[in-house]
This record gives structure tokens, sequence and C-alpha cells, in this order.
């Protein structure tokens, strides 16, 4: 217990507080200045924003695929059920270098764009792309155990009153997955404005246009301009703190669902 | 699993539907990266994959990478099994703190937990000058790297643990010292067999964490090549230097890691009769 | 609204789970299908509910003379009660019992009043009134099943299928929920069938009982008749408790139930056997003895009115004469 304790706050605790410190010494002023110049702006409404968008995204896709795997029958179910990690297991430098090439203007599918003018990679898409991508498994993973769980009876209740399948979905099944569909979501946001090796690649990394906050953090790391850092690492904790709590909340409330 | 009889199945149209939207979904966002990782490392012959992967710098940076995993795999496997073993036998307060504590490195940006450590570590950090003094050099070198992956990756074996410790309850453990085991050998004949799967899963995901880690050991690395540079560091430098093909040599390897990491933990799944797991 | 079930076979893979049914169920007939795990009771409920469908060609579902064999469970209008109740988790009491109401198509879909005032009015007959807010979550496990029972009637069914309706809940609970459904069924009178492995229940409840066993109908009747005339040994044993006998020096088996045995005096003249008095239980409405043959070494156990224990002063270890009103079955 003490070895368990000692670890953990060597480890994890003693220097995220350390960022705070760090960040504090800047005063309030030094760190509001610091975190609304043009740049860091434009910074945070591209990496929020597309992270919002790719997260519902992977909350419509992710909940298709959940209910296509759990309910349904055809050839190369599993072999598609354990694909579903691959953005999981994949490391991201990995995954950045592949979606780059794919979506590049003389890639597979980017090719095929150039002609209509549309831009994927080194653009918000590709972001996008790489964003759908790394969050794919969250939905899917915390929707997969509550649909096979799910009492089957009411949906023949409901087909015993008279509702069609899609009321039945709507009425019953859907109200009774939004839980675990926001949790799986959430996941999957907080996943999404962290990420850095996926995106990094197929941003571009423009200031102002394609650069993603993680980066950002870097840039200024590498121009030592340690104060600009630490202000924005300790403004992406505190949000990573407040996601955490929403997804703790949120699990202990889809854990003790009522049920018959 | 649930029973379908006709009246709770979907109509055919709208099945046919959502399973092809899935097929095209998953190919599109998984399956064509995949495959264009193995076909731009082999687009210029099989000379130049071979001669890719066993450059210096290529080499040096597998060997990194593996050393980075031998010493946090392990590390993160005890505090992993001792947290679960703290959290599932007794009762204490703070226990969700601890909890989500040990949740944290998922929530948080690898990229921040990377300048965590510079600032601790660094020229200009908390321990900076005395590190100077004692010519001890943790960031942009091993040391720091290591730390940096022990960080992210340390959540899970604990996870995986964690709720399976706790279901399962105390009564076996408790029967085995009422016959008179030790502390020692009660851990070792009644907890760790029922835990076996629980385990090797959380390590194999650990270990692919561990491996294929870019933003954390990326801003505590330094980039020296040949010498702080893990394979998806120097995945990246072959990048950015337009050398694609090499990239794409060295990418493959991490992605046969990747596949093999799905291999394990599906086997262990079918073994085990394990459910579906949350990533 | 009668049913008729003319040649039903259903076959999951392997496994005949009905071979042949033919019943008749008569308009507002309070029935039981009566039989142990795997006759197939359920099946044939889920059947006639259209949840789930006979094997393509074999057998056909007439509901008041109309064949609704193909008709998916929404067009039916049977009303189902699931063994586990299924009520929507997420919904309130009011709004689970309007469900049926409100999923209909708008062209007959009641106003938002009218759906109220059949709500509440379903409440009150199922004695619920007040608790239209609550989540099933809230509730008792008889109280939960009362609400399934409002729900399914609120779509006015053509049948009402309860699926081991009391089958989830305490002794207490499921005798006065019991007694209280006999009397409800009188009120309403929708033809309603019923599921149960409880002989007691089928027994007690029902206008008629339809046994089942192993995918066929082994007896319909009232339940007088199907305890009192049991056609099959099968009936014999499972309803209610049986021994069977062999007669010294005979070697067939007969049936007799402990409460057709007399016990006599072991001198008396009328006396056929004669046992020992092995165990008394005598901690219930009636008293229990565990006899053991003289002759043979076999064993019966015989009901006696705890008055006639004390009449005859009985206890462990005596001797008795027995007469046994033996059916002919063995």
């Amino acid at each position: 217990m003490g070895f368990t304790l000692a670890y953990l706050g060597l480890i994890v605790l003693f220097p995220l507080l350390l960022v705070f410190v760090k960040a504090s010494g800047l005063g309030w002023s030094g760190l509001l200045h610091a975190v609304s110049t043009p740049r860091v702006l434009a910074a945070c409404r591209l990496t929020f924003g597309l992270s919002a968008l790719a997260c519902l995204l992977n909350c419509v896709f992710g909940l298709l695929i959940a209910w296509v795997l759990v309910r349904y029958r055809f050839p190369g179910r599993g072999f598609l059920d354990a694909s579903v990690d691959l953005p999981f297991a994949m490391p991201t430098a990995v995954a950045g270098i592949a979606l780059t090439g794919i979506y590049a203007p003389n890639g597979w599918i980017g090719s095929l764009l150039k002609p209509y003018g549309i831009k994927v990679a080194f653009a918000p898409p590709g972001i996008l792309i790489a964003l759908v991508f790394i969050g794919l498994p969250f939905v899917v993973r915390t929707l997969q155990p509550v649909l096979e769980d799910f009492e089957i009876a009411q949906e023949e209740a409901a087909a015993s009153l008279g509702a069609t399948r899609w009321q039945t979905f709507c009425r019953v099944v859907f109200p009774q997955l939004a839980p675990a569909l926001v949790t799986g979501t959430t996941l999957a946001f907080a996943r999404a404005v962290g990420e850095y090796g996926s995106v990094v690649f197929i941003a571009g990394n423009m200031p102002g246009k394609t650069e993603i906050v993680p980066l950002l953090i870097i840039t200024k790391l590498e121009q030592y301009d340690y104060a600009g850092a630490t202000a924005l690492a300790a403004l992406m904790l505190l949000i990573s703190f407040a996601l955490l709590l929403l997804i703790n909340f949120l699990q202990r409330k889809t854990l003790v669902r009522p049920n018959t | 699993m649930s029973v379908q009889t006709r009246s709770t199945q979907d109509p055919l149209w709208a099945r046919i539907l959502l399973i092809g939207g899935m097929f095209a979904f998953l190919c599109l966002f998984l399956f064509v990266p995949l495959a264009s990782v193995f076909v731009e490392a082999f687009r210029k012959g099989l000379a130049v994959y071979a001669a890719a992967i066993t450059e210096e710098n290529a080499r040096s940076a597998i060997v990194l990478t593996l050393t980075l995993a031998v010493i946090c795999v392990p590390l993160n496997a005890v505090f992993g099994l001792a947290a679960a073993w703290a959290i599932a036998k007794f009762s204490f307060k703070g226990k969700s703190l601890l909890l989500a504590l040990i949740d944290l490195p998922f929530a948080v940006s690898p990229v921040v937990s990377g300048l965590v450590y510079v600032l601790l570590f660094g020229a200009n950090g908390v321990f900076g000058a005395w590190l100077q003094a004692h010519d001890i050099q943790i960031i942009f070198a091993v040391p720091g790297m290591a730390l940096a992956t022990i960080f992210v990756t340390f959540p899970f074996v604990a996870r995986e643990l964690i709720p399976l410790m706790q279901a399962q309850g105390n009564d076996q453990e408790y029967a085995a010292l009422s016959l008179g085991a030790s502390g020692w050998q009660t851990f070792l004949r009644v907890t760790l067999p029922n835990i076996k799967w629980a385990l090797f899963y959380g390590i194999i995901l650990c270990n692919a964490r561990a491996m294929g880690e870019f933003g954390a050991v990326s801003v505590v690395s330094g980039h020296i090549r040949g010498e702080t540079n893990t394979l998806p560091l120097h995945v990246e430098v072959l990048y950015n230097e337009y050398n694609s093909a090499a990239a794409f040599a060295c990418a493959s390897i991490l992605s046969l890691l990747g596949l093999l990491t799905l291999g394990l933990k599906t086997f262990i799944e079918w073994r085990a009769g394990l459910r579906h797991r949350n990533p | 609204m009668s049913i008729v079930v003319q040649n039903l076979r259903r076959t999951f893979g392997t496994f005949q789970a009905l071979r042949g049914i033919n019943l008749e169920i008569a308009d507002h007939q309070l029935v039981a299908l009566l039989g142990p795990s795997g006759s197939g009771k359920t099946t044939l409920l889920r059947i006639i509910g259209g949840l789930d469908f006979p094997d393509p060609g074999q057998g056909k579902i007439l509901i008041n003379g109309e064949d609704v064999t193909e008709e998916p469970a929404a067009d039916r209008k049977a009303g189902f009660v699931f063994q586990h109740y299924a009520l929507f988790n997420h919904l309130s009491v009011f709004d689970n019992v309007a469900f049926g109401l409100e999923v209909r198509r708008r062209a007959v879909r009641p106003g938002k009043a009218a759906i109220r005032d059949r709500v509440l009015e379903l409440l009150r007959l199922v004695q619920l009134e007040g608790l239209e807010s609550r989540l099933p979550s809230e509730l008792s496990g008889g109280q939960r099943q009362r609400v399934a029972l409002a729900r399914a009637l609120a779509i006015e069914p053509k049948v009402l299928l309860l699926d081991e309706p009391f089958g989830a809940l305490d002794a207490k609970v499921r005798k006065d929920l019991r007694r209280w459904l006999r009397s409800f069924h009188r009120e309403i009178g929708v033809t309603t069938v019923f599921v149960t492995h409880d002989q007691q229940e089928a027994l007690e409840l029902a206008d008629v009982v339809v046994v089942m066993n192993q995918g066929q109908v082994e007896q319909v009747g009232s339940p007088q008749q199907v305890y009192d005339q049991p056609a099959t040994p099968f009936l014999y044993e499972f309803l209610g408790d049986v021994n069977k006998v062999r007669k010294p020096g005979r070697p067939d088996l007969f049936y007799v139930r402990p409460h057709e045995i007399r016990i006599l005096f072991a001198g008396d003249a009328e006396a056929e056997f004669h046992a020992k008095i092995e165990h008394l239980f005598a901690a219930g409405p009636s008293a229990r003895l565990t006899l053991r043959f003289q002759d043979s070494r076999d064993t019966l156990d015989a009901d006696i009115t705890r008055l006639q224990l004390e009449e005859m002063g009985l206890s462990e270890g005596d001797e008795v004469g027995l007469k046994l009103a033996l059916s002919t079955h063995g």
C-alpha cells in the first residue's frame, strides 16, 4: 500500500502539481496573457473544435459499429470486432504517417479528391480524420457491453405493444444506451484534444491555421518560452482533470443503472 | 447473448445498409491506412526495405525501444499489482481519489506528460541545477525517456486488475489464510492464478503503448540520432527527411507489433472468456 | 376471443420444442399451460403472442377465427406479460403503461387527454394509483408485475398472455397476487393464458389446465379433472404428491396419493397392510407419516388430519394398519 502511494506520488502527482506551481509563478495576468495570444487562441479553437466534431462522428459511427457487431451475424464478424482496437494498438506515429500518405495530394485517396479542389492532408479535414481514427475504439468498446447485456425482453415487449423496430430503437433502446454513449464520446474527446502523434504529420502545422495545441506547446518549449508552454500545459491539464471527473461521474452513473 | 427472434430483428434492408456502412467506415479509416504502411514500405523493393531496418540508427532505435519496454513494463506491472491489491483487498479513505489518479495519464496529453519531466529535470527545471552539478543527465537521455514512458503506461495493468480483483473479493484469500498459508504463499498460489489472464492482458497493452509512445518521449528525448531516438521517433526523423520508404519500413515493424498485440489480445479474450474491454 | 392452435410444430436446431400441438381455448377463459421445464409451454405462449413463429408450414394459430400465424407481434394485439416484467427502466410507470398507445400511428392514436385518462384508469384497476411518476427501480416486484399487466391491457388486447407471472416473487406475494389475478380476470373478462411450472398455482387459478410434457399436450381439463383423473403416469406424478407402491406378491406398481391412505389401528380387521411409523411430521396443517411396510422394505408417505392424529394417539415407532384406495395405474 505504501509502495503504491509512493510510486504514484513520485511518478504522477508531484510532476503534475509542479506544472501548476510553475504556471502560477507567472501570476494571473501573465497566465491569461500567455493563453490569449491570437496564435494560442487559434490553436485552441482548432483543437477543441475539431475534437468535438470528431467525437460526434465517432458517436454516430461508433453506435452503428457497436450495433452491427453485437446484433448481426455475418462472415468476418470476429475479425472486424478485433480490428476495432487497431487505433488503440497501433503506435500513433505509424497512424500519423499512414494517414498522411493516403490523404496527401499524391496519395491514394488524396489524388482522387484533388481534381475537386478538396484538400485533406495539411488542412483541417486531415486533422479531423486522424482524430476520428484514434477515437473510434472508445465509443465502440464502451457501448458493446451495454448492448450485449441489454434486456431483449424489453424490445419484445415494445413489439407486442405495437411498436415498429424504429420506434423500439428510438424510444426503448437508445435512451438506455445514452449514458454509455456519452461516456464513450467523452473518453474519445479527452483523447482527441491531447493527441499528438497521429495528428502532427497530417496537420501541416501552420500557425493560426492547422496548428494543434500539443504541437504549440512543443514549439514553445523548443523556443525556450517555458512560461508560455507551461501556461498552455496547465490549461490542458485543467481540462484533462475536468474531463476525468466527468468521465468518472458518468461511469458511476452507468454502473448504478436501475435494472429489473 | 441475447436470442434474436423475428420480432426483434431489424428489417433486411436496414441490416444490409448498416453492415455495408460499417464495412465502408472501417475500410476507410482502418484497413486502407494499415495496408498503405506495408505497401509504401515495400514500394522500392525488398533490398531497400532490408537496408532501412538494419541501418545503424534504425538498429539503435530498435534497441532503445526494447530497452524502454524492458524497464517500464515490469515496473508498471508490479505497481499495477500492488495498486490493485491495495484497492481490492483493503478499505481506506481516499480510495476513489487513488482510482482517479490512476486514470490520470489517460486523460492527459502525452505532450504535457513529457513537458512535466522537462520542467522537473531540464536545465531550467526544479532539479536542473542540482543535476548539472552532479553531471547527471535525465532529460534528453534515456532516464528521462524511461520516466516519461512509465508515466503514460502505468495505468494499463492496474486498470485491468482492479475491477477483476474487486469482483473476485477476498473469500479465497481468507480461506487460504485460515488454512495456514502465509501472506506470500496466498498471493502466489491463490491470488495470482485467478488474475493471470488479466495480468497478461494488461502487460501486453502496457508494452504496446510503451513501445509505440511518441508524444511524451518526443518532448524529453532531444531527438539525438543513434542515442535518444526510439523507433517511433526514428520514423518521424526519416519521414521529415522525405525518406518515406525507410520511414514506412520502420513503421511496418511497429505495425507488426500492433498487429501482434491485437492477436495476443484476441487470444487472451478467447482463452479467458473475457468480454470486450474498455480501451 | 377464442384461440385455436392447429398442428403446431417448432424446432430449434435439432431440438423439437413443440411436436404438433392442437388446442382450443374458448373466449373469456383463464387457462394455465402447466408443465416441467422444457415442455414447450413458454414456446407455445410466445408463438400465440407473435414473438415467435412455427416452423414454416407447420401449424396455424387462429384468434377469434382469424388466421394470425404470419402476423408479427406488433399487429397481433396480444398483450404479453414477461417473466421478469421487461418494464422500460428509463420510463415512469405512467409512460410504461401509455407506451402502447403512444406508438400508434397518428391516425389511430388517442389524444393526450384520452391517453392520460386510460392510463390512470388502468393504474386504478391494478391498484397502483398515485405511483404514476415512479420509475420501475423504485417499485417492489409485485408492483412491477402489476405495471406490466396494466401496460399490456392498455392496448385493449384480444388475448392476454402471461409468462410465469409470479415466478420471481416471494411466496406470500405470490399467494396474494394469485388471489388478486383470479378476481381481476373475472372483472375484465379477457381470454387469458398463463404459463407456470407450479402445479399448485395452475390448479388454484385456472378454469382449464393444459398439461404439457416434452412438446406435447398430455391432458386438458378442469383442475379437478386433471388432478383426480390423471390420464397418464406422468400426470399422476407431476400433479401432486404420489406414492409408488408394490403390492406384496405382485410385481406391478401402483400409485396412491398420501391423502388417499386410511390409517387404522394395527389390529383392525379392515387393514390390508401393516406398517411402522418411521417418521412423523406434524408442524403444519396436516400430519405426514412416513411408513415402512412390514412385508417389504418399501416406504410410503401418508397424510392424515391433526385431529385424527390426536384421536388415535399415534407417535413414531407405532405400528398401524393401512387401507389403500389404489388407483389402477401402474
